[in-house]
């Protein structure tokens, strides 16, 4: 243990222990991923923490001067335009704090220090409409506040930091007990284990302390993480062996020998999980049909990935003045949904793959270049929405935000647009009619639980109403046909269904026919959407 | 004749959607368009009604064509007129922006006694002009002052389509600008406008009812009216529904209603339903004005 009798936190020291910081999430990044998982394994919650904190430390390097003060003020900006995903978001909050509470400040002592976490904590509450406990919220509220207890009861320097831990770790342990859908789940706040880890590793920085070897965060008892990062390298790969006697220990071993990083496997004797990065994924592919038969096969260019979330237009020859007054941009997941939408008038589409979520940065430059005077943002998922308000925050009223949660009631609104008139006026309306579209969602599900009140076994087709589980079948199909019935409760004139990735190639065909069936007087439109995790997607009017 | 005492005598031609008993009882002489099916030409209400229209161009490959008068019919309509008594004529058309028409009347007219009225409106939205500038010469309005009330009343009138599909529109190519506001890929029920004598769009709805609901909102946007009027393509039961909400809408207003003739019918399609308001006169409206 060093020893470190008095905190005296500067600009250098600070940037030294966010560095550490970043490291030690860069190496839970996947575990925190794979504790979120649930409903759809769109488990991204530590990547979208990383990146985030990468953008703050990006941020942080552009300041200058030794004053601790300034360079959390450099870091909160980077931060803020970094951030993505409702966790990075929270985050961002939570780093605007610390910033704020040390304003003018030049070295933090352990008083300070405190004080500045319960800066952080009162920061991200105020940030988000509608705090929910058992998420990162929680986790940071209960950790300064125990740093500030044990400060106010006279423990030195590391006694605060090491109870301070101790209690984020306790917290993180506690959030399914105030989350039933993490109880029902089996997993602890994917959200809130990111910044239990980040005050980890800040903690290791401070101290000089040195990191553990093995990360801490590997999802489920069983599954082990490979430390070694091949980020932006080959592809991640990801399938599901179905078979008898799956040894996991035996599938991780050909794997590493295949060339594979960090390797995950999970599941039971008969069904294993696999998720690995490697140059070739056919050689994955191989050490898996060796044991069995796969399922669910997937490879992404990891390089591909980190360059998605681009504007998918060539700016070259951008001419400012050919705006329209208001622009629209959406933020759509797959290029049939992208397509629609830039059909519809989105003058920008930040086109986006699995697995990285858009960016407040990323919305606001989409913004600019997409109207003269405004732009409205379709973010088209709950998980973007507060991006998106952060980045309409920052825009000076340049920006606003129609909150779209599904790209069904983001066409929907998008009908609405227009790029002449009064910009509060056109969002209104836009807001107006999305309030009519049901949006369904039909997926697999990754693990067995219940959700909603509602079993689901691992592998299961599940169907979600508005957010809500409401039926766990064997078909996508039968999932679809249950969605829609639900949906089409209050009446419905239309649907439409937009196929994703892993839709079956017959479904434009057969879908109609089953469909019409069951609602004879219901119009069906199907169209590509080509959206990942969700073979099918459905607004219904 | 049934206004055998009026010497003005009002034309204009068959987008006007006028029915047939308000054409009789003011005297108005409706002059056809054509409707060409192939090379086979058929005028405009005559030869072809609107019954047998659509149902014709559910069974036909080759969507039909429609072609202005020829000068020619103009010049012998208003020769008729002239020789039948009438001293001056007000010739009332569809917007010149739209359609020949008006150009082949102007030509057929040179050199007699026809005051030219260019509506910048169809269908009713000229029709009604039309109606108010008959009604003003059977008070003993002047040519002159009859086609400033044509004029005025066109002003004060905005018609919206809701079409089925825009497929028609677009192969008519009488949408010059603003089609791809209505985009391709998703299943759209537009709504159309006539504004400055030509087709914009207005809306883009997802369903048929939504669609209707939305004529019937910019229709009460316009309030106060002094006419409200609705048209139907091929759907009797929707212009039966327009009828009650468009009274419920303005009670103390005038209404018309029609069926869109062959003509139109080319343009919007089957099952293609249409509203439209007359405004009350305004500071700007010409003093004479019938009541």
């Amino acid at each position: 243990m060093a020893d470190a009798p008095t905190l005296a936190l500067d600009a250098t020291r600070l940037q030294r222990a966010f560095e550490v910081a970043e490291r030690w999430l860069a190496q839970n990044r996947e575990g925190i991923n794979a504790i979120n998982v649930y409903p759809v394994p769109d488990g991204d919650t530590g990547t979208n923490m990383l990146l985030t904190w990468r953008a703050a430390l990006k941020g942080g390097v552009e300041g200058d001067g030794a004053a601790a003060g300034t360079y959390l003020g450099h870091v909160a900006r980077g931060a803020l335009m970094g951030a993505r995903g409702n966790s990075g978001v929270i985050l961002s909050q939570i780093i605007r704090g610390l910033a704020e509470s040390c304003a003018g400040v030049h070295t933090l002592d352990t008083s300070a220090f405190a004080r500045a976490l319960e800066g952080a904590s009162a920061t991200a509450y105020a940030a988000v409409t509608n705090p929910v406990e058992g998420t990162i919220l929680t986790v940071i509220r209960e950790a300064s506040a125990a740093a500030a207890s044990a400060h106010a009861s006279g423990e030195g320097t590391e006694g605060v930091l090491y109870i301070m831990l101790t209690e984020a770790f306790a917290s993180v342990k506690r959030t399914p007990e105030l989350l039933p859908r993490l109880r029902e789940a089996g997993v602890v706040d994917s959200g809130g284990m990111g910044v239990a880890v980040i005050l980890q590793g800040l903690v290791c920085g401070i101290l000089d302390h040195p990191l553990p070897a093995e990360p801490l965060v590997t999802g489920t008892a069983e599954v082990k993480a490979d430390a070694v990062e091949h980020e932006g390298h080959g592809f991640c790969t990801e399938f599901v062996i179905s078979g008898t006697g799956l040894d996991r220990s035996t599938i991780e071993g050909e794997l590493a020998a295949a060339g594979g990083s960090s390797i995950l496997v999970v599941g039971d004797p008969s069904m294993l999980r696999v998720h690995v990065h490697v140059e070739r994924p056919e050689h994955a592919f191989d050490v898996g049909e060796r044991h069995g038969t796969l399922a669910a096969r997937k490879a992404e260019d990891m390089q591909a990935q980190h360059e998605a979330w681009m504007d998918d237009r060539d700016d070259e020859d951008l001419d400012p003045s050919l705006l329209p007054a208001i622009g629209l941009v959406a933020v759509a997941e797959g290029r049939g949904i992208a397509a629609a939408f830039r059909d519809l008038g989105a003058g920008r589409v930040l086109l986006g793959q699995a697995g990285v979520k858009v960016s407040a940065g990323d919305i606001l430059e989409a913004a600019r270049r997409a109207g003269r005077e405004h732009a409205i943002v379709l973010p088209n998922d709950k998980d973007v929405l507060m991006a998106a308000n952060q980045a309409a925050a920052a825009s000076d009223g340049f920006l606003t935000v129609v909150p779209s949660r599904s790209p069904a009631s983001g066409l929907t609104a998008a009908l609405e647009y227009r790029g002449e008139g009064d910009a509060g006026e056109v969002a209104a309306a836009m807001s107006e009619v999305m309030a009519g579209v049901r949006a369904v969602e039909v997926s697999r599900s990754v693990r067995t639980a219940t959700v909603d009140g509602v079993a689901v076994r691992e592998g299961d087709a599940i169907a979600l109403v508005d957010g809500r589980m409401v039926a766990a079948t064997e078909t996508l199909e039968d999932a679809l046909l249950a969605g829609l019935d639900v949906a089409t409760e209050d009446g419905a004139e239309i649907a439409t269904i937009y196929l994703g990735q892993e839709a079956p190639a017959d479904a434009a065909e057969r879908l109609p026919r089953l469909i019409g069936e069951r609602h004879p007087d219901l119009e069906i439109q199907i169209m590509p959407g080509g959206q990942p995790y969700y073979p099918y997607l459905a607004g219904v009017e | 004749m049934m206004n055998s005492t009026s010497t003005i005598r009002v034309v204009t031609d068959s987008t006007c959607d006028l029915p047939p008993n308000v054409v009789q009882s003011l005297g108005i002489t409706v002059i056809p368009l054509t409707v060409l099916f192939g090379t086979e030409e058929l005028r405009d209400g005559v030869d072809i009604t609107a019954e047998q229209f659509f149902r014709r161009l559910g069974r036909e490959k080759e969507l039909p064509t429609t072609a202005a008068p020829g000068p020619g019919v103009f010049r012998t309509v208003y020769e008729r007129l002239l020789a039948e008594g009438a001293t001056e004529i007000v010739s009332i058309h569809v917007s010149s922006k739209l359609s020949a028409t008006l150009e082949s009347a102007r030509q057929g007219g040179a050199g007699l006694p026809v005051t030219f009225v260019d509506s910048l409106q169809v269908s009713l939205a000229l029709g009604v002009p039309v109606m108010e500038a008959a009604r003003a010469i059977q008070q003993g309005a002047t040519a002159e002052q009859a086609a400033a009330v044509a004029l005025d009343t066109a002003r004060r009138t905005q018609i919206f389509f809701t079409l089925e599909t825009l497929e028609y529109l677009r192969r008519g190519g009488r949408m010059s600008r603003g089609q791809e506001f209505f985009g391709s890929l998703l299943q759209i029920k537009p709504v159309i406008t006539v504004q400055d004598g030509e087709v914009h769009p207005a809306a883009r709805m997802r369903t048929k009812q939504k669609a209707v609901e939305e004529l019937l909102r910019r229709c009460a946007e316009m309030r106060p009216v002094s006419t409200v009027f609705a048209l139907h393509a091929s759907t009797p039961d929707e212009l039966a529904h327009l009828r009650d909400r468009l009274h419920g809408l303005a009670p103390d207003s005038r209404y018309v209603e029609s069926r869109i003739t062959p003509v139109i019918g080319v343009h919007v399609g089957p099952g293609a339903v249409s509203a439209g308001v007359t405004r009350a006169p305004d500071e700007q409206s010409p003093s004479f004005l019938p009541t």
